[in-house]
């Protein structure tokens, strides 16, 4: 926010310019309905004239400065209590509102009162066309009725088909929850399959190691077994070179 | 009575904070004259309060509003018009500021405030007698209003009379003049007659145009009197942007501009702006000096109207961004 009069910076709650210490500009101008009575309330006009008093008067003072002040928090206080409040507007809006309506009302009661005299002028006397009218006004009161009928079958079906949606719903709800049950004992199911699974292994595994102890020991009391050994030993030496086996038996060349 | 409007986006906008925005706003800048005084046909009117800013400029039709009314010393339908929706429209800001955001202000609010005021002048008249009759309209003036909470803008409009952004880019017109030629330059050559005003006896349109903006910028409104005398839309920049370089304060900008104007104008004019977005009026000139320059060595290089013309079209695409 800046001055109209010097430009330099201002704020918002400064009331006359630290710099130039003019008003600040009205806030608040408008060439009005004033103006058509012939009365002057063109602010630009009056802000011209008080800008060619100012122009000679000396410096002012703090205490006119606030006297400033305070004539401005009262104008603006006036120009505020001249705007309408919410309540107002409100009841602004209300009073529209019944006016509209009284204008409807009045508008068909006008409708209705033109078509009264156009019976009585113009229709008067012709009995065949009212006892036609009637017939036509029974007529539409039996469709009337029958479509009030009609509509009541409807409403009726309507609710025996709502009750039928309940039912299956809750039908459904009821199969959704068994499928539930049946689904947690499967899941146990598997867990006890799991379980007995598990012990089995174990206890397969337990046995395995049973038979390699058992073979094991079969194996250091035969010959055959450390004829065996030999040559796989002699495979993982980093020579490599074979013997033949002599008499069906096999030797090591190095260190025999 | 049909309202048209249609909402522009420009920039995403951010939660408003309403103690920023009397910091944001600059003062109100005024500018009136009338041709033959004490018998303008132009009005305006401003407002600004904690929520939002409002500036209104109202050209009252002489031609077709040339009728005399006894019932308001004679003045012309069009004298009386501008100042009647002048003051309609002061009312619908004042009420409508109070009740709620600025994008929530209803066009058709502010036609049922016009068309109420007016429709009461006409019947004041009714008790009296026109001295001089005119066939065509009662009360017809344009309408060319700008509200602002200093992010969104909301352009009104009915008529020639003009809204208009001047930002860095360059001058943007902001309202689409109601007449068949909707090119601003060829506007000034032919001058064809208003579809559309503002009036009591006949139907008539608002238009609205609502816009975010969130850089600093000056919002403008003015009558035809101000832009339709010069040679071109450029010309009025060039004008705003030469008299902003020269003036040592905004009271000095609106004088400038004033004489200026009236060294043109064969009409009535008014002319209304907000600058938005500044710290002060140094911040101001600073912000289109570049423009300025660019503008003015622009103008130097034009000697021949084609050349203006081909400046134009390429002008034309920044001014008619919006």
């Amino acid at each position: 926010m800046f001055c109209k009069y010097c430009g330099s910076k201002i704020r918002p709650e400064e009331l006359v310019c630290p710099c130039c210490h003019r008003e600040r500009e009205i806030m608040q101008a408008s060439i009005g309905l004033q103006s058509l009575l012939g009365k002057p309330q063109n602010n630009l006009q009056n802000l011209e004239s008080v800008k060619a008093t100012e122009s000679h008067e000396p410096p002012r003072n703090p205490d006119s400065l606030r006297q400033d002040a305070a004539e401005l928090e009262k104008r603006r206080s006036i120009r505020e209590s001249r705007l309408p409040n919410s309540e107002t507007l409100k009841l602004k809006k209300k009073v529209r509102n019944q006016a509209k309506l009284l204008r409807g009302f009045m508008a068909w009661s006008g409708i209705l009162l033109i078509a009264v005299v156009v019976l009585f002028r113009w229709g008067h006397g012709k009995s065949e066309d009212i006892e036609v009218l009637m017939d036509e006004i029974t007529q539409l009161r039996q469709a009337t009725e029958g479509y009030e009928q009609r509509l009541a079958q409807r409403e009726s079906e309507l609710e025996l088909l709502q009750q039928a949606k309940k039912e299956d719903e809750a039908d459904q709800s009821a199969l959704v929850e068994t499928q539930k049950q049946d689904i947690q004992k499967l899941h146990q199911q598997i867990d006890t399959l799991n379980q007995q699974n598990e012990t089995l292994q174990s206890e397969a595994e337990e046995l395995r190691k049973a038979l390699d102890e058992k073979e094991s020991s079969v194996y250091e009391k035969t010959p055959e077994t450390e004829q065996m050994t030999e040559p796989q030993m002699e495979e993982n030496t980093d020579s490599g070179r074979k013997s033949k086996p002599e008499n069906g038996i096999w030797k090591s060349k190095v260190g025999v | 009575m049909e309202i048209k409007g249609r909402r522009v986006e420009v920039t995403g906008m951010q939660k408003k904070d309403k103690t920023k925005f009397l910091k944001l706003l600059g003062p109100v800048l005024q500018i009136y004259s009338e041709k033959v005084v004490g018998k303008g046909e132009d009005a305006f009117a401003s407002a600004v309060n904690e929520q939002a800013a409002m500036i209104g400029c109202f050209d009252g039709c002489g031609g077709i509003g040339s009728r005399r009314y006894s019932a308001f010393d004679t003045h012309t339908g069009a004298y009386v018009a501008s100042r009647v929706t002048a003051e309609a429209a002061l009312d619908w800001f004042l009420r409508c500021s109070e009740t709620g955001d600025i994008s929530s202000f209803s066009e058709y609010e502010l036609a049922e405030e016009i068309v109420t005021a007016l429709k009461s002048c006409k019947d004041m008249e009714t008790s009296g007698s026109a001295l001089k009759g005119s066939l065509t309209k009662d009360f017809p003036t344009t309408l060319s209003m700008a509200v602002t909470d200093a992010q969104q803008f909301l352009f009104l409009w009915a008529g020639d009379s003009r809204g208009y952004i001047l930002d860095e880019n360059g001058l943007h017109q902001m309202t689409k003049d109601d007449v068949d030629q909707t090119d601003a330059m060829r506007n000034l050559s032919d001058d064809g007659p208003l579809k559309n005003v503002v009036n009591a006896s006949k139907r008539f349109e608002i238009h609205k145009q609502e816009i975010c903006i969130r850089k600093a910028c000056v919002v403008i409104t003015c009558t035809d009197g101000c832009f339709g005398y010069l040679a071109s839309p450029m010309s009025f920049e060039l004008l705003l942007l030469d008299t902003l370089k020269a003036a040592e304060s905004p009271k000095a900008w609106e004088a400038l501009l004033k004489s200026e104007f009236a060294k043109v104008a064969g009409d009535d004019f008014t002319w209304m702006a907000i600058p938005i977005g500044f710290e002060d009026f140094v911040q101001v000139k600073k912000s289109f000096a570049l423009r300025h320059d660019y503008m003015k060595s622009m103008h130097q290089k034009i000697q021949h109207r084609e050349a203006m013309l081909e400046w134009w079209e390429s002008y034309r695409k920044e001014y008619e961004t919006f």
